[in-house]
């Protein structure tokens, strides 16, 4: 209940900020924040939603494999010296470059569907789960690996109850950090070769200089946004409940 | 019963590419059913030897019999106790206490009778759902306590289980291993036969690595007294008197401690 009224709060600040700020500088760019909402409930039940429901769908979609390969991949080399000495160097050639202009590949391979915006999207959030992940799978103690085995644990057991859980809370930080991160690809992805998603729709009432629109689309990836987050909170809390106490 | 026998055991690691050894020329014999407690200087080896002994260090030289039987490996009936990081704190104190008997598949039923008894032994039932980020450190060693009780292990290793508990809760831990330790024992002199009636069997064999001269006095029936570089066992100390009642308050178990600090100066003197 706090929390809700919280991004109510949030939410009325932003609002008097905005309002001040279209008020001050009456920018065409800049629209009001009412006539903004107004546009937003007004499209809500149509067109936007449509969109709305695609973008989200690609960002879940790719958060949740990247999350799903990243995750044992994280793990196993984390603990596993030999193949990290071989896998580790690529991965940190490979984590810094911008995944993003691997874009028209992507595209001219898989189609200008929902696949190529995922793959892009998927490769990106998988190095930040990735990296994050083999990190917290190596500070893991000594001990307690040892505490495991001392119980006559087997490794898969080791892996199972040990350096799973003990990751997991940090996997999420590097999740929730990448899911921002797939938003904001989304949106670039989107803005080539495609007439669906968010991402489409800012940019097409950009190029009609329909900023009522245009800010109508913003606020309504600022909720994806909130949903995504409030999605993962809820899956932490499933999955790591001693982490929160 | 585990006796437990070592022979010349030494244990070589490396590090920085340079081989240094931990420990060298170790003989021990601990019957089974005694208490000895380990003391020495920090980086005498002593918790390489516990962990030798445990199964999870291999000796780079020498043998380890238990029971008459050469070690390979973990043995079901050793139970280790760790100072930190034994217990896991997404597990709740039952899961964490349960944590050996889940591993080795022992019947749903079974576990949660088993523990059920252990717990409510050691007075953490009521903390049952809890996780370790709640409870006291003392609190938190009962359960590290409870899960090793829960394997109904013969030989019971224990890694400087308290040291880092302030000092009641310390005693007060170490009236416990004693009170386990003792009633093993009376019941091992009984021998009751397998009727299945949750009694523990036999006498418990305790092995137990401090840098606290109150407790090797306290908890050790025999003190081993190790030095350093590199690690080996410099003198062995009876302590016959260990475990009679209020035995912390009485002069010999000061007079142990006084000869213990005594061997401990002159030990490093020496090294």
């Amino acid at each position: 209940m706090d929390k809700a009224r919280g991004y109510v709060g949030a939410t009325v600040g932003l609002f008097v900020i905005w309002y001040a700020l279209a008020a001050t500088f009456k920018l065409q760019a800049l629209p009001s924040p009412v006539i903004v909402f107004a546009d937003f409930f007004r499209l809500l039940p149509g067109e936007l939603s449509r969109h709305f429901a695609i973008s989200l769908y690609r960002v879940l979609v790719s958060t949740a494999l990247g999350m799903v390969l990243a995750l044992p991949i994280g793990l196993v080399l984390g603990r596993e010296e030999r193949l990290d000495r071989f896998f580790a160097p690529l991965i940190f050639i490979l984590y810094p470059i911008p995944k993003v202009v691997f874009l028209p590949v992507f595209l001219f391979l898989l189609g200008i569907g929902d696949v190529s915006k995922i793959v892009l999207i998927t490769v990106i959030v998988f190095f930040q789960i990735l990296v994050t992940t083999r990190d917290a799978a190596r500070e893991i103690p000594n001990q307690s690996i040892m505490s495991m085995q001392s119980l006559g644990a087997t490794k898969w057991q080791i892996y199972r109850h040990v350096i799973y859980p003990a990751s997991l809370p940090k996997t999420f930080t590097a999740i929730r950090i990448a899911s921002g991160t797939a938003i904001a690809v989304l949106f670039f992805a989107e803005s080539f070769a495609t007439e669906e998603g968010l991402g489409y729709f800012i940019m097409d009432a950009w190029s009609r200089f329909n900023y009522a629109d245009m800010f109508g689309g913003i606020v309504a990836m600022a909720v994806m946004g909130l949903l995504v987050y409030e999605l993962l909170e809820l899956l932490e809390s499933r999955l790591c409940p001693w982490s929160k106490l | 019963m585990p006796d437990v026998d070592l022979l010349n055991v030494g244990v070589d690691y490396e590090h920085l590419g340079r081989t240094v050894t931990a420990l060298d020329g170790v003989d021990l014999h601990v019957p089974a059913g005694d208490a000895l407690a380990i003391i020495g200087p920090s980086g005498c080896g002593k918790s390489t030897l516990l962990y030798t002994l445990s199964g999870l260090i291999k000796p780079t030289r020498g043998s380890i019999r238990i029971d008459g039987d050469e070690l390979q490996g973990q043995r079901l009936q050793t139970a280790l106790i760790l100072q930190d990081y034994g217990l896991f704190q997404w597990n709740t104190v039952f899961d964490n206490a349960a944590l050996g008997l889940r591993v080795r598949h022992i019947p749903k039923g079974q576990i949660k009778e088993r523990v059920g008894k252990i717990l409510k032994r050691l007075g953490l039932w009521e903390m049952r759902d809890r996780y370790p980020g709640q409870l006291s450190g003392g609190q938190r060693q009962r359960v590290a306590i409870a899960r090793s009780l829960s394997l109904e292990p013969d030989l019971l290793l224990m890694d400087e289980p308290f040291s880092s508990l302030d000092a009641l809760t310390r005693e007060e831990l170490q009236n416990t291993v004693l009170d386990i330790w003792l009633e093993r024992k009376t019941n091992g002199k009984v021998k009751v036969d397998g009727n299945g009636n949750g009694h523990l069997p036999g006498t418990l064999t305790v092995v137990l690595v401090t840098h606290s001269i109150e407790e090797a006095a306290f908890l050790g029936r025999r003190i081993a007294v190790m030095g350093i570089n590199p690690g080996r066992i410099t003198s062995m100390v009876d302590n016959e008197e260990m475990g009679e009642a209020d035995y912390r308050n009485t002069p010999g178990f000061y007079d142990h401690c006084a000869k213990l600090r005594g061997m401990l100066k002159d030990g490093v003197r020496v090294g």
